[in-house]
C-alpha cells in the first residue's frame, strides 16, 4: 500500500474510532481489498481465502471503535485476516482425513469390503499420531505447499514414511 | 455468475451494522462505572427516586459515548462534576438524616455551593473550543448524577445544584470564549 493510502487510512480509521460515519466507506474501500489480498495469500485456496476476509473485515468494524490513534492502522486491519487464516488453517489440521475414506462395495464383494474398512480404520490410527507436516507431506492433508527444491521435498516424503511406518510397527505390531 | 458489485454492497451493510454493534457494546461497557453510583445512592437516599432519575443518565451517558464525534468526553467529567454534589447530599441526609423538604436551609446551600464548585471545575477542565453540544452534554449529566443523590433531599436541592452548576460553568466559558478570539 501506497505511504499517502497508508496515511489516509491511518486518518480515517481515527475518525471512524472516534464516531465520524462518513469515514466507513473509505475504510472499506481501502481496508477490504488489501485484506483478500493477504487472505488469498495465506490461505491459496480462493473461496476460503473470501470468507476468512470476510469473517475478518466483519470484526474489524466491530472492533473499529477501540482503534487507538497512536497504532499504525494498517498493520493493526491485517491482524484480523492473520489471526483468522490461522483459525482457517488450525481447522483443516483437525481434519486430516479428507482423502482416506472408504469407498462404497462396489464390485468387491463383502468380506473384502470389511476387510478394505479394517486396514483403513488401522491407516487412520496411524495416521493421526504423525504430525501435520509429515500428513502434508504423505499428501494425506489438503495444505498450501511450502516451494522447496525437489530433492528437499523427496527427503520430507521419504522421512514421513519412515514415521509412518515405525508408527505401524509400534501401533500394530506389524512391519 | 452474480456480479461482486451487490455482493460488495451487501458485505458493506453487515460491515456497518458489525460497527454499530461494536459501538453499542463499548458504549455499554462505558457506562457499568455508573452501576455502584446508583447503588450507593439508592442505599443511602431515596431508592424510588434513583430509580426514576437513573433512567435519563443512563440512556444519556449510552447515547453520548454511542454517538461519539467529541459527545464521548462529555461523560466522565460530567459523572465527576455530578459525583460532588451528590456526595455532599447524602453526606448531609446520612449526617442530619434530613427528610425531603426537611432541611432546605441547610441542604440546600450545600448542594447549589457544591453544584457551583464543581461547575467552575468542569468549565475549567473543559477546552474553550469544545463544542456547545458536548458543554450542554455534560452539564445536564452532571445535573442528573448530582440529583440523584439531591432529589432525595428535595426538588428545591436539585434546582440548586443544576443552577450552581451552571453559574459555575458559563461565566468560565464565556471568558476562555473571550480570551482564544481575542488571540
Amino acid at each position: 500500500m501506497h505511504a499517502s493510502t497508508r496515511r489516509q487510512l491511518q486518518r480515517q480509521l481515527t475518525a471512524l474510532a472516534g464516531g465520524d460515519r462518513r469515514a466507513f466507506d473509505d475504510v472499506f474501500g481501502l481496508c477490504w481489498p488489501v485484506m483478500r489480498q493477504l487472505a488469498v495469500r495465506l490461505l491459496g485456496d480462493a473461496s476460503e481465502a473470501e470468507d476468512a476476509a470476510q469473517r475478518a473485515l466483519l470484526r474489524l468494524f466491530s472492533n473499529a471503535s477501540c482503534f487507538d490513534p497512536e497504532r499504525e492502522a494498517l498493520p493493526w486491519a491485517l491482524t484480523f485476516v492473520i489471526n483468522e487464516c490461522r483459525t482457517v488453517r488450525a481447522r483443516r489440521r483437525r481434519r486430516p482425513m479428507q482423502t482416506l475414506t472408504v469407498e462404497p462395495a462396489g464390485d468387491l464383494g463383502p468380506e473384502q469390503h470389511l476387510l478394505r474398512v479394517d486396514l483403513t480404520r488401522a491407516l487412520l490410527d496411524v495416521v493421526g499420531t504423525l504430525s501435520p507436516a509429515d500428513r502434508v507431506a504423505l499428501g494425506l492433508e489438503d495444505a498450501v505447499l511450502p516451494v522447496v527444491a525437489p530433492a528437499t521435498g523427496r527427503k520430507r516424503k521419504q522421512r514421513a514414511l519412515g514415521r509412518l511406518r515405525s508408527a505401524w510397527r509400534r501401533i500394530h505390531g506389524v512391519a | 455468475m452474480e456480479s461482486p458489485e451487490p455482493e460488495i454492497g451487501a458485505l458493506a451493510v453487515r460491515a456497518r451494522r458489525a460497527y454499530e454493534r461494536g459501538r453499542l457494546a463499548r458504549a455499554a461497557l462505558g457506562v457499568v462505572p455508573l452501576l455502584p453510583i446508583m447503588a450507593i445512592a439508592a442505599l443511602f437516599g431515596d431508592g424510588l427516586m434513583v430509580l426514576w432519575l437513573s433512567g435519563p443518565l443512563v440512556v444519556l451517558s449510552l447515547g453520548c459515548l454511542f454517538i461519539g464525534r467529541g459527545l464521548e468526553r462529555a461523560v466522565r467529567p460530567g459523572w465527576s462534576a455530578g459525583f460532588v454534589p451528590l456526595f455532599v447530599a447524602l453526606a448531609t441526609l446520612q449526617r442530619f438524616g434530613c427528610a425531603s423538604g426537611g432541611c432546605a436551609e441547610l441542604c440546600a446551600p450545600l448542594c447549589a455551593g457544591a453544584g457551583m464548585l464543581v461547575g467552575a471545575w468542569l468549565g475549567t477542565t473543559m477546552q474553550a473550543r469544545e463544542r456547545l453540544g458536548v458543554a450542554a452534554a455534560s452539564l445536564l449529566i452532571a445535573g442528573l448524577t448530582a440529583s440523584l443523590g439531591c432529589a432525595a433531599i428535595g426538588a428545591s436541592t436539585l434546582v440548586g445544584a443544576v443552577v450552581g452548576l451552571s453559574l459555575g460553568l458559563v461565566p468560565v466559558w464565556v471568558v476562555r470564549g473571550l480570551a482564544s478570539s481575542r488571540s
